[in-house]
């Protein structure tokens, strides 16, 4: 009790001459697209005197024991998740900012889509297959933004193939009230019943509060098929849960990129 | 282990919790904001105003008048005028008639301190003495052709010529600049939207530049385009400054330099991203208080971020007479005022 007692009026004698300590601002994560076809670069911003910027590539919380970054990162693999934080001795450390790279897939002949809400529409046809993405700012015209209950794309390869996985990118951003979709179906085309047949689906719970990222989710099918004309079907959530301000309302989904491995 | 150690192990693991960031304090390096000539120590507990008494919403203005007391404009009705002396003990308040008070000018007029105010929701300019006393209130301005009703004119900002002309920037509204005489008759109207340079974009704020005697101009703040855009007295359009990625607020000039309040940056969009710029009398960004080292490729400054969450939304800055700078700051927990003191 004697020894608490100490440490408690060595914490305020501490307080009284400690100044005030500030938290360093989160590192800028500069690239074109999270989309590349051989290898990208990650450009990390952060011209602060007294603070450093380190980083991880295997999806960890950064430490100062981490990568130092010094100059751009080159990136190659299938999917790689960067995680950077500033930091220095004079300061609190940053948030942590990350980003997920991801290599593309299959050659895509077309997508077609449900006609977006027009305020976040576009008139580029390839939006979805233009290999650009990744960028959390949901009006800056790579995205699609819907607020229907049913949200219908139709993927056309350039030949047939054995499907591996769908991927799609998908926005979290709840305070702007964009949600990950309830359900994800996915189908092919099946030429001898000449009918779309379900290969794949993902629903998503939405129990909490997630931060706003983008968020890239892979469906991978039960069975091999070969196909070159797939087919998804996203249904927004109709209700906003009970956790969230806009609670009962229609809730957003905004797609910016698929991919097909 | 028996659970006397563990106690004992688990006091000493919250103790060393608590004290190793304050031993870790006494160590630190103080913290001194800005680069180059311009660097300066902060003081977030400047204001004495008691919060009961005097309490604040959005911090959006302050100017220092002749006799070196320093004046905060809010938006809370209580007291829409906290007047300060430099070492932050409140001495007086007034003002409860401007819900929507946003922009805060001093004119010194023939010796007399005299105050513009813009009120974004009485869509109104008032002008008064220094302790509140109504002199003048500009309507919305008919005069101009371009506007119908007095919803659309928005005013959050105005600039005095020595001359006493009133340039009042629209700058929630249709971000025109109405110029208008010292007895408030309309002279003109420019800026407005549209594609041209000459055009604005949330003309936030705006100052007269008497820095070159022999050409005095307006810089005008173009927020959404993230740059200042310079005009003659007479509305002509000169030049754009750009600061990308900065949502700059009012130039305010003292001596050779410009200062400004960021708001916030594009690469952090809605998350108290702001902090405060300084350009020298060549409209260059020599020194970031909580931002970024400034640095320039050609002649345009690289993007500007925020690297020292010391700011939250700052909103308008006041440089007193002793070079020091106030930072008044909106929607950002309703804090009072920042003080900052140069090196």
């Amino acid at each position: 009790m004697k020894r608490l007692a100490f440490l408690f009026l060595l914490v305020i004698t501490q307080c009284s001459f400690a100044q005030q300590l500030f938290q360093l601002a989160p590192p800028l994560l500069n690239y074109r697209s999270v989309f590349f076809q051989d290898k990208t670069t990650l450009e990390i911003k952060f011209e602060q005197p007294g603070a450093e910027v380190r980083y991880t590539i295997n999806g960890n919380e950064p430490t100062a024991k981490d990568r130092l970054y010094t100059k751009p990162i080159v990136i190659a693999g299938k999917r790689t998740s960067i995680k950077a934080k500033a930091m220095g001795t004079d300061f609190l450390p940053s948030e942590t900012v990350s980003v997920e790279f991801i290599k593309t897939g299959k050659a895509i002949q077309q997508i077609n889509f449900t006609a977006p809400n027009p305020k976040y529409t576009t008139n580029n046809k390839n939006i979805l297959n233009d290999q650009m993405g990744g960028n959390t700012n949901f009006s800056s015209g790579a995205w699609l933004g819907y607020d229907s209950d049913t949200v219908e794309i139709d993927i056309v390869l350039k030949k047939k193939e054995t499907i591996n996985a769908v991927l799609l990118d998908l926005l979290q951003n709840e305070s702007s009230w964009i949600f990950l979709p309830e359900q994800i179906l996915l189908y092919y085309y099946d030429e001898a019943q000449k009918s779309y047949l379900p290969l794949g689906k993902e629903t998503f719970l939405g129990e909490g509060p997630s931060p706003k990222q983008c968020s890239a989710h892979e469906i991978i099918p039960k069975r091999k098929v070969k196909t070159n004309k797939l087919k998804l079907v996203l249904s927004p959530l109709k209700k906003i849960p009970a956790w969230h301000p806009g609670k009962d309302n229609h809730a957003w989904i905004f797609i910016d990129e698929i991919q097909v491995y | 282990m028996n659970r006397r150690t563990f106690i004992k192990n688990s006091s000493l693991a919250t103790a060393s919790l608590y004290a190793t960031p304050l031993l870790y304090g006494s160590d630190m390096n103080e913290l001194i904001l800005g680069h180059n000539k311009k660097r300066y120590r902060i003081n977030t507990k400047w204001s004495q105003a008691d919060f009961a008494r005097n309490p604040v919403k959005d911090c959006h203005e302050m100017v220092q008048d002749k006799s070196g007391r320093i004046l905060l404009l809010t938006n809370e009705t209580k007291n829409n005028v906290i007047i300060y002396d430099k070492s932050g003990r409140l001495i007086t308040t007034w003002g409860n008639e401007y819900p929507g008070a946003h922009g805060l000018t001093l004119f010194h007029e023939n010796g007399t301190d005299t105050l513009f105010i813009c009120d974004n929701n009485r869509h109104q300019v008032i002008k008064t003495t220094i302790d509140g006393r109504v002199l003048m209130t500009l309507d919305y301005p008919k005069e101009t052709g371009v506007y119908t009703k007095a919803d659309e004119y928005i005013p959050t900002e105005t600039a005095i010529a020595a001359n006493g002309d009133i340039y009042v920037a629209d700058g929630y509204g249709k971000d025109f600049i109405i110029q208008y005489d010292y007895k408030g008759n309309y002279i003109r109207h420019f800026g407005g939207r549209g594609n041209e340079e000459k055009h604005l974009l949330n003309a936030h704020g705006i100052c007269v530049d008497y820095r070159d005697k022999n050409n005095p101009c307006l810089v005008v703040t173009s927020r959404q385009q993230h740059a200042f855009k310079r005009y003659t007295l007479n509305g002509t359009y000169i030049n754009t400054i750009p600061l990308p990625g900065a949502w700059v607020c009012r130039p305010v000039i003292k001596g050779d330099y410009l200062y400004a309040a960021v708001l916030q940056t594009d690469a952090r969009q809605g998350d108290k991203s702001g902090f405060v710029t300084i350009l020298d009398k060549n409209f260059k960004v020599i020194s970031n208080l909580g931002g970024n080292e400034p640095a320039y490729t050609g002649n345009k400054p690289n993007e500007l971020y925020q690297t020292i969450k010391v700011f939250q939304y700052p909103h308008d800055v006041c440089i007193d007479d002793e070079e020091n700078i106030y930072v008044a700051q909106w929607n950002s927990g309703q804090v009072y005022p920042y003080k900052l003191q140069p090196l």
